[in-house]
């Protein structure tokens, strides 16, 4: 994997929030850590990390946020969750980027425009460099919406079911559906066979 | 003085006094010249319109004769427009205790059921509150489903959003994705 190779030098093992590029002044720590703990009680499956520093040596931020979910071990994720139920927050106060990703746990329940609106939550506070704040947004944003997404899923699963079948089956025509070939209302006759 | 001026005079003298005596909704006739004109040509007697104050008072001093319609109810003001507001303050106090009388019964409703309205409230903002408290308390369970590894990803495939946060003048949806 070539991400290996540019990401070698940051840590394989970390803390859910690393502040590597020191923008969390002494209290914020706590709201941030506070805020992810919230969501971490509301939905037990699921644990958010906040990764800041500069990417600059990095060649994107989305391609870091997916090394850091498939090669770092986080050492306080509760309840000994794998990295397939967390949401990776990143930060680059340098380049002035902030990126979210997430893994296979919730792919069913989140998209690009989710983390999009979680993001655009924090998007203000970050414009005047009050990181803390953004980030405690943001996170505020995804825990309202993994929320109503469970609501959602325990009234109606198929509905999440069918986002995550594979092509094949989707592409599967059903039983029940007509052939748009035939007009409608013409039916096939059974065909006679003579003895 | 001239015998027959004197005469003259004096039959004209008479005849004022009689005529004054006739009718008494009249202004005397030494008034002044300009009200004599003016009660001349605008005298409910005389069948014009009224024009001053003085010919209003004759006018309603007269009996069997009204008012024109402007000045109905208006009494000696009605010219210079001064009742218009006096007339529009009536209506509008009229008008409000008309409001009021209609919605008299509804405030004898009020008054009588005021104390289970304010339980009823009590109850409703006691429910909403343990709602609340209760939504807060509640944990959410996301339903596990297998989805197919891609990208070499052991437990990501690296989606989410990227937005940049340079500028305050750019908007939010051109910076997003720009790296």
């Amino acid at each position: 994997m070539d991400a290996d190779a540019d990401f070698r030098s940051h840590l394989r093992q970390r803390r859910r929030l690393t502040d590597r590029a020191g923008i969390l002044r002494s209290g914020e720590r706590e709201q941030v850590e506070a805020a992810m703990a919230r969501l971490s009680w509301c939905l037990p499956q699921v644990f958010v990390a906040v990764d800041t520093g500069a990417m600059a040596d990095v060649a994107t931020m989305r391609q870091y946020g997916f090394w850091l979910l498939n090669r770092t071990t986080f050492e306080d994720v509760p309840g000994g969750l794998t990295n397939e139920s967390g949401i990776v927050m990143l930060i680059d106060p340098q380049s002035k980027a902030a990126g979210m990703t997430f893994g296979y746990l919730l792919d069913p329940y989140l998209e690009e425009s989710d983390t999009f609106e979680c993001l655009s939550r924090g998007h203000a506070h970050w414009l005047e460099q009050r990181y803390a704040e953004g980030i405690v947004k943001a996170i505020g944003h995804l825990q309202a919406t993994l929320c109503k997404r469970a609501r959602q899923a325990r009234r109606n699963p198929g509905f999440f079911q069918r986002k995550v079948l594979p092509p094949a089956i989707i592409a599967a025509v059903p039983r029940h559906v007509r052939d748009p070939a035939q007009p409608v209302g013409e039916q096939v006759k059974p065909t006679e066979v003579r003895p | 003085m001239n015998p027959r001026l004197a005469g003259i005079a004096a039959a004209l003298l008479v005849a004022g006094v009689v005529s004054g005596a006739e009718s008494p909704g009249l202004p005397k006739w030494n008034e002044g010249g300009r009200a004599n004109n003016q009660v001349a040509a605008g005298s409910p007697l005389t069948g014009h319109e009224p024009r001053t104050t003085v010919d209003l008072a004759v006018a309603a001093t007269t009996p069997g004769e009204e008012l024109p319609e402007k000045f109905r109810g208006g009494g000696a003001d009605t010219a210079r427009g001064g009742t218009t507001e006096f007339g529009k303050k009536t209506k509008t106090a009229e008008k409000k205790s008309s409001i009021l009388e209609k919605l008299r019964p509804y405030s004898e409703m009020a008054v009588r059921f005021r104390i289970p309205a304010a339980v009823a409230a009590g109850l409703l903002a006691a429910g909403w509150l343990a709602g609340t408290c209760l939504r807060r308390r509640v944990r959410y369970r996301l339903p596990v489903m297998d989805v197919e590894p891609r990208l070499g990803g052991d437990y990501a495939a690296g989606v989410g959003a990227v937005i940049s946060f340079a500028s305050a003048t750019v908007s939010l949806a051109s910076q997003r994705d720009q790296l």
